[in-house]
């Protein structure tokens, strides 16, 4: 008997439909995509019921980390001819003096960068980490955050630039909301002194960055006999 | 020379042909490619925005006149609660002032299910009693059995201990319902959701005595407009009777954690709470946490 011979199939998977799909789904991720930012800190938020969704532009975001260091950051809102980050650096180099004033091109890199949380006198270090000049202490490259390890400064009353910060970002965006991303653990005199410069700056109302949790009440659970 | 061969070799063969190439492309290249691009973006991606809780604090008064001067709250409705180190929560009714002791106890609680959310929505019981049954006819869609009565009626019905009898459709006979006292709320919200034009009457007996009242069933479309213009219309002075729920001072002395604050306010949302805030703890009340049970 002849033996029945199995019709020779080729090796090859035919990967159209595969190239098809991802290709589908690359687009669909390459268009709803918005990138995370990049943080300065580990932040913990606590969490809450509320199903309030942060707003995306004209914000102020004032960020504590769980030892109470602040680090501060405002976009440059809804109208893009603006460059309100630029503006509020160069009031803020004005107002302290900064010599060599920021430049242009520093002024322009910093409207385009992120949270901070560094004093006004190494902010330029921040801006261009690789510019710094290398001291006996530090022979190598500066990196970011080697200047955000203390925070923006707000603790001694001589020096408090936090205040500045939150008085020229409502001067030149005075629609932006502020939220307030603190760690669970951090103390609330820290927050509080936040909250107090801000109605200071008439902002009175805050929104606090947490996640949601979901928890219910029903009528049943309302005790029924008061013990007081 | 390799060349010169092979056209030797091209014009020994005679006809010339072209080499067959599959019409088929490897895209397992491709596949790798799109592969590590859509894990870059799904990794990347930020789906959920972040979500935040609003708080709106009290403004401050910058300058010291009596217009900005705090609003008042009555004693009576004050819950006061007291935040310090360790997640402790403590709380006392009323007022704390040293001139007219004796000072309030505290009490000691916590954040748990059993501990200060218990004490919310007990002292909240009316108040958040009478939203959600509003939300609960609200979502069946009619808002059955509303009483009007008239206001030459309230002082009869403020009493309590009524009982309440329905006539049915012809209102010949009348029947008992064993249901709930008319209270004050009911009249309240009654006369909040109804329209003069749109009644129909019952027959209702009070004490024995016969009296007029009027029913109706209001559907939810009905209703929205009505409660609008008639909160609009209503004086701050009017609400005030309804407005049975406390109100919440929240204080905090420095070594409280930020978690213990968001907690706290989460609470009040969690209960209904309609009017709380985030107020400097004073000096008698940090002597008082001291004293208070550890």
């Amino acid at each position: 008997m002849p033996k029945i011979k199995a019709p020779a199939r080729s090796p090859h998977i035919d990967m159209t439909p595969m190239v098809d799909l991802f290709s589908l789904l690359l687009t669909f991720f390459m268009l709803t995509t918005s990138f995370r930012p990049q943080e300065p800190a580990l932040v913990d938020t606590p969490s809450s019921i509320s199903e309030k969704q942060a707003q995306d532009k004209n914000i102020i975001t004032i960020m504590v980390d769980s030892i109470g260091r602040v680090y501060f950051n405002i976009d440059n809102g809804k109208d893009t001819t603006k460059h309100i980050r630029a503006d509020i650096l160069q009031a803020m180099g004005i107002e302290y003096k900064i010599k060599p004033p920021f430049t242009k091109d520093e002024l322009k890199a910093f409207s385009h960068l992120g949270s901070f949380g560094t004093s006004i006198d190494s902010l330029r270090g921040w801006i261009a980490p690789e510019k710094w000049p290398k001291s006996k202490s530090h022979p190598g490259l500066y990196k970011r955050d080697e200047f955000q390890k203390a925070g923006i400064p707000m603790k001694d009353s001589a020096n408090y630039e936090f205040k500045y910060w939150i008085r020229n970002a409502r001067k030149y965006n005075p629609d932006a909301e502020v939220a307030i991303k603190g760690d669970a653990g951090t103390d609330y005199k820290v927050i509080k002194k936040i909250m107090d410069i801000l109605q200071e700056n008439n902002v009175n109302k805050f929104n606090l960055i947490t996640n949601l949790q979901k928890e219910e009440v029903k009528l049943s659970d309302i005790p029924t006999n008061l013990t007081k | 020379m390799a060349e010169i061969i092979q056209e030797e070799k091209g014009k020994k063969g005679g006809k010339r042909r072209p080499k067959k190439y599959s019409t088929r492309i490897d895209m397992t290249p491709m596949v790798d490619l799109m592969c590590l691009l859509i894990t870059f973006f799904m990794l990347t991606t930020a789906f959920s925005k972040p979500k935040v809780m609003v708080i709106t604090m009290p403004e401050k008064n910058k300058e010291k006149d009596k217009e900005n001067e705090a609003p008042k709250i009555p004693k009576e409705r004050t819950l006061n609660i007291l935040l310090t180190e360790g997640h402790k929560v403590y709380y006392y009714n009323g007022l704390a002032d040293p001139k007219t002791p004796p000072l309030p106890t505290l009490v000691k609680t916590d954040f748990s299910k059993d501990g200060i959310r218990k004490v919310l929505l007990g002292r909240n019981k009316d108040l958040f009693s009478n939203i959600f049954n509003f939300h609960d006819s609200i979502t069946k869609e009619k808002v059955k059995m509303y009483l009007y009565i008239d206001d030459s009626l309230k002082p009869v019905f403020a009493k309590g201990g009524n009982k309440m009898y329905k006539s049915n459709d012809k209102g010949a006979s009348w029947t008992s319902i064993p249901g709930p006292q008319i209270t004050d709320d009911d009249v309240a919200v009654a006369n909040l959701l109804l329209k003069e034009s749109a009644r129909t009457e019952i027959n209702v007996a009070i004490n024995g005595t016969k009296k007029r009242l009027i029913r109706r069933e209001a559907s939810i479309s009905e209703i929205n407009p009505i409660v609008d213009a008639e909160t609009k219309s209503r004086k701050r002075e009017d609400m005030k009777p309804h407005g049975t729920g406390p109100f919440v001072l929240i204080k905090a002395d420095d070594k409280v954690k930020y978690r213990d604050i968001v907690n706290i306010i989460d609470e009040m949302a969690i209960c209904n709470i309609a009017g709380y805030a985030v107020v400097d703890i004073l000096p008698i009340e940090l002597e008082m946490l001291k004293d208070a049970p550890k």
